[in-house]
């Protein structure tokens, strides 16, 4: 028998991406997954050599910065690429998802893929935060300060907590020292939960457009799926080279060119892009502490998926009006995120506050209420033959 | 995992005997056409395809950009003379 099929630990490689038998009918969005590894090799590499250069200093984190941009050998290539994919890490994971939520991913058997799916974001939300604040410009330190203060929200001991993770009375060096620390280690944390992501998916496969049973259909995922995953994977290198080569900063923010400065609050302090529609759900509530939960509620949401939706038939392909809540979703998310970029004044904040009524009544009322209508309608077209 | 060295069964589970009769059907290279009528298929069914989702998405996408114009413009009067005068009855 060969060494590849032999061999414990080859073995493991072969079942994974040799001989794993693939849906045959699975389409180009389920390649977001191949997508997500590579940023996430991306990130570690450049992220260490980045990390070679940079001092994890209140006093001169923002200087290192500089000096990785100026003096060290293409260290303004890894620093953009570093920063650029994070933005792409983010788009292929709302890909991901949004492919999940179309086709039905995270029903039964999948509900623990889905679940270590929802951690993963949430983690990768907190490490991109970590990383934003390492360069220590303005909306490095004011964006620390916003969203370590959310947690003062917490009653009785929400202060001491946020001291604690400050390491003294507010973002100050010794915050600056940890949350680099975190920024490290935690992307190896990322990457344990993306194989056991990888060993939920494996015992029952992927999903497929049609959401039935793929057994009798499988092909080889070497080298049909391989090269098909390639395709996207350097179609993905082209678009990064042309913003990292030509439009670095598109999508970074003005002021985290000018130094940290405690003594001067920013106009707008601004998340990145990809955290905005969770800052427009914080801010559409009026009391702290609901605001905080509402935020924190918006990303767990996806967990309870798999019980509010009972259609009998998975994903949207053959359901027309879940296929029309799903783009009203979609557009929600958008307008959610385009509010997160605006001032908290009229009209932007009774949008935001429409927008994140919306997308709470969408998993607790919509998703559930067209499940059982279809279900009832089917009833009764069976019952009536 | 099931695999030839390790596969190792629940108790009473008999599964765990040699499986006959497993047969695996390929084209040959030769005769597989791969990419036959991808151009056509591509434009045509293609085509077909996409703009059969049209009616799904085409009502929340122009609701959402309405609101967004809506807001811009609304925006854009509130910080002008006249939207401060109907306001607040005076500009500031």
């Amino acid at each position: 028998m060969r060494l590849l099929k032999s061999h414990s630990l080859l073995r493991l490689l072969n079942s994974y991406v040799v001989d794993s038998p693939q849906p045959a009918n699975i389409s180009y969005l389920w390649n977001f997954g191949s997508l997500l590894a590579t940023c996430l090799v991306i990130q570690i590499l450049t992220g260490c050599f980045l990390a070679m250069h940079y001092q994890s200093h209140v006093d001169f984190a923002f200087n290192s910065v500089e000096h990785i941009m100026r003096d060290v050998n293409n260290g303004w290539l890894i620093r953009y690429t570093h920063a650029n994919v994070a933005s792409f890490f983010f788009i292929f994971v709302y890909g991901h998802i949004g492919r999940n939520l179309y086709y039905g991913s995270y029903k039964s058997p999948r509900v623990l893929v889905w679940s270590i799916g929802v951690i993963i974001l949430v983690l990768m939300i907190a490490i991109g935060f970590l990383g934003y604040v390492l360069p220590y410009g303005q909306m490095s330190l004011w964006g620390a300060t916003v969203i370590t203060n959310l947690l003062s929200a917490i009653p009785l001991f929400g202060k001491d907590l946020v001291e604690l993770i400050w390491g003294g009375f507010s973002v100050s060096n010794a915050t600056l020292n940890r949350f680099f620390s975190l920024h490290y280690i935690l992307p190896f944390l990322l990457a344990a939960l993306a194989l056991a992501h990888l060993i939920a998916l494996h015992t029952h496969g992927s999903n497929n457009p049609n959401g039935i049973s793929s057994n009798g259909d499988r092909i080889a995922i070497h080298p049909y799926f391989m090269f098909k995953d390639l395709i996207t994977i350097f179609f993905f290198f082209l678009v990064l080279s042309i913003i990292v080569f030509y439009y670095p900063n598109l999508l970074g923010h003005s002021d985290n060119y000018i130094e940290a400065n405690p003594m001067s609050t920013p106009a707008s302090i601004v998340p990145e892009w990809y955290l905005l529609p969770y800052y427009a759900i914080l801010r559409s509530i009026p009391n702290k502490l609901l605001g905080v939960l509402a935020m924190f509620g918006s990303l767990f949401i996806l967990l309870i998926l798999p019980l509010v939706d009972v259609s009998r038939i998975r994903g949207n392909q053959f359901r027309p009006a879940m296929k029309l809540a799903f783009w009203f979703f979609v557009v929600n998310f958008i307008i959610l995120m385009w509010i997160g970029s605006q001032h908290p004044e009229s009209p932007y904040l009774e949008i935001g506050q429409v927008a994140t009524a919306f997308y709470f009544i969408w998993f607790l009322f919509i998703v559930p209420a067209i499940g059982l209508a279809e279900n009832t309608l089917m009833d009764i077209a069976i019952e009536s033959k | 995992m099931p695999g030839p060295k390790t596969f190792s069964p629940w108790w009473g589970d008999t599964s765990m005997q040699k499986q006959r009769g497993v047969i695996t059907y390929t084209v040959s290279p030769f005769k597989q056409r791969a990419s036959k009528g991808i151009f056509q298929g591509w434009l045509f069914n293609g085509y077909k395809r996409l703009a059969g989702q049209i009616p799904y998405w085409i009502v929340p996408f122009s609701l959402g950009y309405g609101i967004y114009t809506w807001a811009k413009s609304r925006d854009a009067w509130q910080n002008s003379k006249a939207g401060h005068i109907a306001l607040h009855g005076d500009h500031h």
